[in-house]
Formats: structure tokens, C-alpha cells, sequence
């Protein structure tokens, strides 16, 4: 048993290598072989120097200080997003009233891009923190509310009659039954908030921000230095997977009992 | 007395997009205390209204049911309910599954341990305790399932076609499995089927009722054809089966069964 799972996760490693392998040799041999301009695709090793040149200290700050410049904005509008959008979900599904009041509203916000609120976010707010946490809020709250709406409305009907046969009361029955029956949907829209905060978060730092990824990239664009500006993108896309990676974990220990069935 | 429960011209319309449906109709009976019955009858006749009924989940559109001198207003611990699907709670161990009745109604620890314990021999599942449901096969669940409405001693129990999911083989042992657990209590059973051959196993008077909307057609007292000898629950089924006496019941029940379900 042992033994085959971690064969399948090697397969599964070696595809991944293959691909990734893959896409980094076509971008290498295009490159040292002169068929695409440095100017419009930098190779490898410029790259390479660039990401050194960012981690030693680049615009007012090391790796460290962009890492925590983009990391507190996710985290703050993140953990705000959470805090609103998953009672306000559940509330959602428990009271007709909250849902009646809230469900239009939502519907219409929702097909805007949370992009689209920066310049808004920038009136409101101003260039500093609280403008971009509150597009990052934007974009995390959505799928919180909506996950967690669903989760409660999933809940197995069987399973709350269940429960109040055997004589739990109302409070019992939503923390024993339906927060544990939503847990799994609501972990993937938390989840999905995660990334849609994040993404969301660079778009803002390119349009205003004096630190962060983001601001990297714009900034080598400003600069013409393409260069930098893929190499700030290696950490945005690591730092992305990390989080979706790290998050998957948690899942899988806060809902031990969806672990596959042991033979 | 206290067991036992009445019905009182119990009926109950829904209204669906097809205007009003009867399910059931001015249903009348009386189910003595620890008895054992069985209700069949063509699919909607309204048998798992009835049951849902009994179980307190939804309120009858006219009628009352008392079980014992109480009135059955809504759900609660003193009925149990073990559906076809189990319904066990997949986020709670086999041991959080049984106990969680216990321990909402506030049975103290050293005494919830006991017959914790207890209700584990009896299903026979020593040593799967702190397995999750979909570790276990379905006969295993559902025998999880039975415990958990067993432990809190309840005064009636309810079953919505326990067995049906399972095959052939798993749903013999199963009933006679029942019978045990069963007789360690003789709660007052109120137990559907689609199966004669379970019916004619388990029941002391089998229900049969008629096409929707769903009334009594016929009441079989299976306990008084078994006879001086006792119940044929309390051997196997198989031999339960070799018994003349059975067979000519189940051609019996059988077609009247039939006879509701061709009916137009």
C-alpha cells in the first residue's frame, strides 16, 4: 500500500519535471541561440543575476522586504475576508432575511474584477496599506461568502434529522453537524480566496505600492530592465504554489475523515 | 403502556407542483408495547410518511399519535431512527457516532464509558472504535448505526428499510443480528420493508397497506400463527424458512402485496 502511493507520487513528480524541464529548455535554447532578443525575452542567466541582484538589496529593500511588504497586505485583507465573508455565508444560509438582503448585492459586485477597484481603492484610501488591503479584501471575500453559504446549504438533510432525533439542540446540532458537514467546501473557498488574494495583490502593487513584488515588476518595466521583471515573478509564482501547497495540507488534517478508506 | 403507540385518523397531504397529493389517509392503529411491526405495501404508500411522522420530523396534516401518554409533537431521544442510508455522521469516529447521543443528553462520562462498551460487544465491533464510517464495509456501518439508537434506551425504535442496501448475504445476518440486539431491550419497533421475507422474519404483525393514498389493508399477526413454539425470529432465518408455515404466509402477504401494486 505504502509502497504504491509513493510510487504514484514519483509519476507524479516526474511529469511535473517533464513539463517544467521542458519550458525552461525552449526558453534557454531560444535565448543562447540568439533567436529572441535579450530586450524581449531575458535568458536564464540574466535572470539568475537579476533575482541576486533583488535578494542583495534592490529598490530600497532585499528579498526580505518585498516578501513582507506584499505578505502583511495579503495576510491583513485575507484574515479580514475570512472574518466577514464566513459568518456572513453561513448567516446567509441559516437566515432567509440575510440572504434576501445580501444575495443580490453580491450578485451584482461579484463579475467585477477585483482589479477594477484599485483606482477607486486609491480615492478612498490613498497609495498606502489600506488601499490595497481592501482590494485584496475584495477578492478574498467573495469565494469565503459564497463557500461557506453553500457548505451550510449542502448539509445532509438526513444527517440534521438525525441530530435532533437523538435530541441535540439547535446550537449542538450547527457546531457538531453543520460546521463539520461544511468544513471541506468551506476550506476550498478559503483556499480559492488565498490565490484570488494574492493575484490580486500584485495587480495592485503594479499600479501603485513602494515595495512588494509587484512593484518590482513595474518597476523594472519603468527601467526597461526585463530582467527584473521576470524575476520577480518567481517569487510570486512560488510563493502562490507555497501557500495553495501549505493549504491543501491543512485540509487534509482539519478533515481527517475524508482520508482515503485503508483496505 | 408506556411503550406502546397509537394512531388516530393520522393523515398527511403534501403539496407538490401536482396540486395536493395524499400520502396518507385517516390511518388508525395501535401498536402494543415491545411489539414488533412491520409495515409493507407498494412503493409511495406512504410508509416512510408514517415513520417520518412517528419520528416527530414532520407533523401530520390531521390526527394525533401518542406514544405512550405522551403526544409526539416533535423529535426526540425517546424514539430512534435507523435509515436505510445509515446516516452515520462521517466526520465522527465509530465511538463518537454512538456516544454522541450520551453525551448531548448529558450522561456522565463513567456511566457513557459503560455502555459504550457495551453496545460495542454487542455489535461486535471491538477494536474498530476510533475507525471513521467509510473505513467500513456496510454492514459494519449500519451495525453502527443500530447501536447508536440503541445505547440511549430508547422507547421506540424506528427503522426506514435498514437493510435494503445491503446484499443478500450481509442483510441475512443482519436481521438475525437484529433479533439479538432487539431482545436485549424490546423496544417497541416500528420497522419498514419492501422484503415479505424479512417481514415474516421479524414481525410479530405485519401492516399491510394499500396504493396512495396509503391506508390499512390488512393486519397479519405473525406471532400467533408461529404458534406454542415460540417465535421463528429466535432461530435462523433459514429455518424460519423450512417452515411450512411460513411459506404458506409469505404466498399469502405476497399477493396481497401484489394485489396494490397491480391496481390501477
Amino acid at each position: 500500500m505504502l509502497s504504491k502511493t509513493s510510487k504514484d507520487k514519483f509519476e507524479r513528480l516526474s511529469y511535473a519535471a517533464v513539463s517544467m524541464a521542458g519550458l525552461f529548455f525552449i526558453w534557454w535554447g531560444v535565448t543562447a541561440l540568439g533567436w529572441v532578443s535579450p530586450f524581449v525575452l531575458p535568458p536564464p542567466w540574466e535572470v539568475l543575476d537579476a533575482l541576486d541582484r533583488i535578494s542583495r538589496g534592490y529598490m530600497g529593500g532585499n528579498l526580505w522586504v518585498h516578501f513582507s511588504a506584499s505578505m502583511s497586505v495579503v495576510l491583513s485583507g485575507y484574515v479580514l475576508a475570512v472574518i466577514v465573508g464566513v459568518p456572513l455565508g453561513m448567516a446567509m444560509a441559516f437566515l432567509p432575511v440575510v440572504n434576501r438582503l445580501f444575495g443580490p448585492l453580491i450578485m451584482i459586485l461579484r463579475p467585477v474584477p477585483p482589479p477594477a477597484w484599485i483606482p477607486l481603492a486609491i480615492l478612498w484610501f490613498g497609495i498606502g496599506l489600506s488601499g490595497k488591503v481592501f482590494v485584496v479584501f475584495v477578492a478574498a471575500v467573495v469565494p469565503c461568502l459564497l463557500n461557506a453559504y453553500l457548505g451550510v446549504m449542502e448539509t445532509p438533510r438526513k444527517m440534521l434529522d438525525v441530530a435532533r432525533m437523538l435530541g441535540a439542540s439547535r446550537w449542538t446540532v450547527f457546531r457538531e453537524v453543520v460546521v463539520p458537514s461544511a468544513l471541506p467546501i468551506l476550506l476550498t473557498g478559503m483556499r480559492i480566496a488565498l490565490g484570488n488574494a494574492w493575484a490580486t495583490l500584485v495587480a495592485a502593487e503594479l499600479v501603485v505600492s513602494t515595495a512588494g513584488f509587484g512593484f518590482l515588476i513595474i518597476n523594472g518595466y519603468h527601467t526597461f530592465e526585463d530582467s527584473i521583471m521576470a524575476a520577480a515573478m518567481f517569487p510570486i509564482a512560488l510563493i502562490g504554489a507555497a501557500m495553495n501547497i501549505g493549504f491543501l495540507i491543512l485540509e487534509k488534517r482539519l478533515v481527517p475523515w475524508r482520508r482515503e478508506t485503508t483496505e | 403502556m408506556s411503550n406502546s403507540i397509537s394512531y388516530r385518523e393520522v393523515s398527511k397531504q403534501f403539496t407538490g407542483q401536482a396540486g395536493v397529493i395524499p400520502a396518507l389517509d385517516k390511518f388508525s392503529f395501535e401498536i402494543e408495547e415491545r411489539e414488533f411491526i412491520v409495515i409493507v405495501g407498494p412503493s409511495g404508500c406512504g410508509k416512510s410518511t408514517l415513520l417520518s411522522i412517528t419520528a416527530g420530523l414532520i407533523s401530520p396534516s390531521a390526527g394525533t399519535i401518542t406514544v405512550g401518554d405522551q403526544l409526539v409533537e416533535g423529535p426526540g431521544p425517546d424514539r430512534a431512527v435507523v435509515f436505510q442510508d445509515f446516516s452515520l455522521f462521517p466526520w465522527k469516529t465509530v465511538e463518537e457516532n454512538i456516544s454522541f447521543g450520551l453525551r448531548i443528553n448529558k450522561v456522565p462520562a463513567e456511566e457513557r464509558r459503560r455502555l459504550m462498551a457495551g453496545s460495542i460487544d454487542l455489535i461486535g465491533l471491538k477494536g474498530f472504535e476510533q475507525y471513521y464510517p467509510n473505513q467500513l464495509s456496510g454492514g459494519m456501518q449500519q451495525r453502527v448505526a443500530i447501536a447508536r439508537a440503541f445505547v440511549l434506551r430508547p422507547k421506540v425504535l424506528l427503522m426506514d428499510e435498514p437493510f435494503a442496501s445491503l446484499d443478500a448475504m450481509m442483510r441475512t445476518l443482519m436481521q438475525e443480528e437484529l433479533v439479538r440486539i432487539w431482545s436485549e431491550d424490546k423496544p417497541t419497533v416500528l420497522f419498514i420493508t419492501h422484503s415479505v421475507e424479512e417481514a415474516l422474519y421479524l414481525a410479530d404483525r405485519i401492516v399491510v397497506m394499500t396504493r396512495r393514498p396509503g391506508r390499512i389493508k390488512e393486519v397479519v399477526n405473525v406471532g400467533k400463527i408461529c404458534g406454542d413454539e415460540g417465535h421463528w425470529r429466535h432461530g435462523s432465518l433459514n429455518d424460519a424458512m423450512a417452515n411450512p408455515a411460513f411459506r404458506e404466509l409469505q404466498n399469502r402477504v405476497w399477493n396481497s402485496v401484489k394485489e396494490e401494486i397491480e391496481s390501477r
